[in-house]
């Protein structure tokens, strides 16, 4: 009955409602953290995707060696 | 595994992607973003959003070395982000062939999940988006993929 009252169809949509709500909480959370942890390092996001790439030059060659053999 | 071996069948459609690791950067900076939109209609389920398990390895070594995450905050980050790893063996297959497509050979893996998939690749990286690469996949920069499921 709460179901209807709140708008929904079925037990399932609502429960899909309320995944998808909850994934949209975790994701500004992790959102908070990235940017409050760029703040205190006093970094950019440039800086920070510049860095990846950096990453994956090395990480390239690790898994995949020099020319794309593993 | 056996799921990807049913789904990567090459017939992609522009419903389902693969995402490039600066458009997850983006996203998590401003989730209301064009990037941060694309990870929401992810979670909305209007999209499949895919990457590759060499962009997690990278996302975890740079939140690690750059920013000083530890271990468990970066799990916190990662299992956050409404996205399906496609693992080496799908895309390694096509990893020759994709260097000699784009220019810079560490982005290759993207583009070889890319034509190992049939899946499109989102990314604000020029190099993904050149002449040759463009003949290969399809790929697009992240307002022109976030408005091409708006309209």
């Amino acid at each position: 009955m709460a179901k209807m009252e709140m708008g929904f169809k079925s037990m399932d949509e609502m429960l899909g409602k309320m995944a998808s709500e909850i994934a949209k909480a975790r994701l500004l959370e992790a959102s908070v953290r990235f940017r409050s942890r760029l703040k205190r390092k006093h970094l950019t996001l440039p800086e920070v995707t510049s860095s990846g790439e950096a990453v994956r030059i090395e990480l390239f060659r690790k898994w995949f060696g020099k020319d794309g053999h593993s | 595994m056996k799921l990807f071996e049913l789904n990567y069948s090459g017939n992609g459609s522009e419903k389902t992607v693969i995402l490039d690791t600066n458009v997850i950067y983006s996203g998590l900076h401003k989730p209301t973003g064009v990037c941060g939109r694309i990870l929401v209609a992810g979670i909305d389920r209007l999209i499949e959003l895919h990457s590759i398990d060499f962009a997690k390895e990278e996302l975890t070594t740079n939140l690690q070395r750059k920013m000083g995450f530890s271990r468990k905050e970066i799990l916190l980050i990662i299992e956050a982000l409404p996205i399906t790893w496609i693992p080496r063996d799908i895309y390694q297959p096509n990893l020759q062939r994709a260097i000699s497509i784009v220019k810079t050979e560490q982005d290759a893996p993207f583009v070889a999940a890319s034509i190992a998939t049939g899946f499109p690749l989102i990314s604000g990286d020029r190099h993904m988006r050149t002449v040759a690469v463009k003949r290969a996949i399809r790929a697009y920069e992240p307002r022109e993929f976030l408005d091409s499921i708006s309209t």
